[in-house]
């Protein structure tokens, strides 16, 4: 069955809470570019699990801090 | 979701230095699928155009597909840039995909059609050999651009695959 899931984040929440930082800012950190963290933010684009981690880590918070699931994944 | 000291995009653009909205910054990737999608519209007009007034000699407007070898200059590399991070390269990878496979689809139906304008003992001439040629590659080359952008245009994919 199709899994509802649904993803969203505290991107630009915890951006600005780190000085402020930009997102090209950002991007450099993570190692990504600035339209990846565009669509990031604007909920367009399910990051890998390594860039999760790392931009929690570039955070200094914990990866469910910045990614909410909010969605229920239908049993098989 | 958000208080109202997020919402604000503008001033984020004014300090990035952009003019335009953040959301039409166009990544490295964005710029040389469109101009590879310009270059083969122009290769085929150019043919179109030309073909009332030379005929076969047209085919000397694929030529225009050279300009394709400029595309690298849009990944020149500036200090502590990301050329391609991975959702480009997902991007990339399922653009890539669906070119092959619709020139998979195109291939096969223009042997399909040869047999039916050639008959099973005919010849296919040189001429018309080499003109498909020309047009899978500008195939190829088109489907993978406008798959490229119409991905961006969407905000581009999930990272699962």
């Amino acid at each position: 069955m199709r899994d509802r899931s649904e993803l969203t984040n505290r991107i630009r929440e915890h951006r600005f809470h780190n000085g402020e930082m930009t997102q090209e800012q950002l991007a450099q950190r993570v190692g990504v570019t600035r339209q990846t963290i565009i669509a990031l933010e604007s909920g367009k684009y399910v990051p890998s699990l390594l860039l999760g981690f790392k931009l929690a880590s570039t955070f200094g918070v914990k990866v469910e801090e910045v990614f909410q699931y909010n969605g229920t994944s239908t049993a098989p | 979701m958000y208080c109202v000291p997020y919402i604000e995009i503008w001033p984020e653009s004014a300090f990035n230095g952009s003019l335009f909205p953040e959301e039409q910054a166009m990544c490295q990737t964005q710029k040389a699928a469109l101009f590879n999608l310009i270059v083969v519209v122009l290769a085929l007009a150019t043919v179109l155009g030309l073909y009332p007034f030379l005929g076969r000699g047209a085919t000397g407007g694929f030529g225009v597909l050279g300009f394709l070898g400029f595309s690298p200059l849009f990944f020149r590399r500036h200090r502590g840039q990301v050329l391609a991070d991975e959702r480009d390269q997902l991007i990339q990878r399922r653009s890539t995909i669906l070119a092959y496979s619709v020139f998979w689809l195109a291939f096969v139906a223009s042997m399909m059609l040869a047999l039916v304008f050639y008959g099973g003992d005919g010849a296919v001439p040189v001429l018309v050999l080499m003109n498909a040629l020309w047009l899978g590659f500008m195939l190829v080359i088109g489907v993978h651009a406008i798959a490229t952008l119409a991905q961006y245009g969407r905000g581009g994919t999930n990272a699962r695959s």
